[in-house]
């Protein structure tokens, strides 16, 4: 179980959905097309800075620094951008995505 | 009045803006509000953007003096281009780290308070404008003064953005508006109705005649057309029209747009193509 594996899950429209999750700190869901769904709180009420990671029914906790779980979804959201660079129409989804990779790395400035 | 003058002394970038919509014609309040560098964020071509409230003070003074055809008096200007948030917040990025650790924490502390005293912003915007105010306080925001031009009120800068905001196609069936052999926006049909208009008066003018006419359900009455493609105009000025009524949300987009080119072509010079 690691951070890698439950982002991988996340199908790249809806990548930019979790960014904003992670900006605005709320829980996220990330339904994989088969097993146990993955659950992320960005900003656990107990400690802030560390994110936490689980698999539902899975006794284990991970967490992180947030930093990096911001960094990390940033950078896999410009990977997903890249062929809509300089496009002024794009789906709503890649609009959606550019706003929350923007949010991501201004909210790791510290 | 004074309540709309006490918006532009208020903390809040928002009210600020706020103030400069509705006091707009008052130019020597607005020759003050061509000092505040504040940053605010704005969406345009799909992404998100950083301007600051002196751009909006002087649209506002270039559309005053526009509107009564005055030699424009106020020497040249402080301008520069809006900054997408991303260059803004990498930029950012890229300046701080190049910063010994308390130096940093320094600049950033800084900013906090600056934004907290001149624009009070949203959670949401904060950490964007964070970035900029930094890149302003290390005097990375490049500005340049220029000219207005005696003609159209405009700067260099302010001629070459509108002319590139409308160069790259977009999708069809669309309505295309001009304002001389220049491309001003377009309206169209996405996810929801968009309004592409570049940031030149004439530009914001077509803008707004469309947005009133779509404004809630966007009903409008079947227009008739002459053999020649035209829309047929009754001899009172207004255009000929059938008993259907057409809404925006429920016609076909391209039936729609053509039947909205008749009401506009009255103003404003459109294109329907499909």
């Amino acid at each position: 179980m690691s951070l890698s594996g439950a982002l991988d899950a996340v199908p790249k429209k809806d990548l930019g959905h979790v960014g904003h999750s992670i900006a605005d700190g709320r829980v996220i869901e990330i339904l994989p097309e088969s097993g146990p769904r993955w659950l992320i709180d960005p900003r656990p009420d107990e400690d802030p800075d560390r994110y936490k990671l689980w698999q539902v029914g899975a006794p284990v906790i991970h967490r992180g620094d947030v930093q990096d779980l911001r960094l990390e979804v940033a950078r896999r959201l410009g990977e997903v951008l890249g062929r809509w660079e300089g496009r002024a129409i794009t789906p709503a989804w890649v609009q959606e995505a550019r706003m929350a990779q923007v949010r991501l790395l201004a909210a790791s400035i510290r | 009045m004074a309540d709309d003058h006490e918006l532009l002394r208020s903390a809040s970038v928002a009210d600020r803006l706020e103030g400069i919509s509705r006091l707009g014609s008052d130019r020597t309040a607005m020759r003050e509000m061509l000092n505040d560098k504040a940053p605010f964020v704005f969406h345009h071509g799909g992404s998100a953007r950083i301007a600051e409230v002196r751009t909006r003070a002087l649209i506002a003074l270039q559309d005053s003096y526009r509107s009564t055809g005055d030699a424009w008096d106020l020497g040249s200007v402080e301008v520069r281009k809006a900054m997408p948030a991303l260059e803004a917040v990498q930029a950012a990025m890229l300046a701080l780290g190049g910063m010994p650790e308390g130096g940093r924490r320094m600049c950033l502390a800084e900013a906090e308070a600056w934004l907290d005293k001149h624009v009070v912003p949203s959670k949401r915007d904060r950490p964007m404008l964070r970035a900029y105010r930094v890149l302003q306080q290390l005097h990375r925001v490049p500005y340049e003064r220029q000219e207005v031009d005696p003609k159209t009120y405009l700067t260099p800068v302010q001629s070459g953005v509108a002319a590139t905001q409308m160069v790259s196609e977009r999708p069809t069936p669309h309505l295309r508006f001009r304002a001389g052999d220049r491309t001003v926006g377009y309206l169209y049909k996405g996810q929801g109705w968009v309004f592409d208009f570049d940031e030149s008066p004439e530009g914001r003018d077509a803008e707004s005649r469309a947005q009133g006419f779509m404004r809630g359900k966007g009903r409008l009455p079947r227009a008739l057309w002459n053999e020649d493609g035209t829309p047929r105009i009754h001899a009172k000025g207004h255009v000929d029209c059938g008993p259907e009524q057409l809404e925006k949300r429920t016609a076909d987009p391209a039936d729609y747009l053509k039947n909205l080119s008749a009401f506009l072509s009255l103003k404003v010079d459109v294109e329907f193509v499909a």
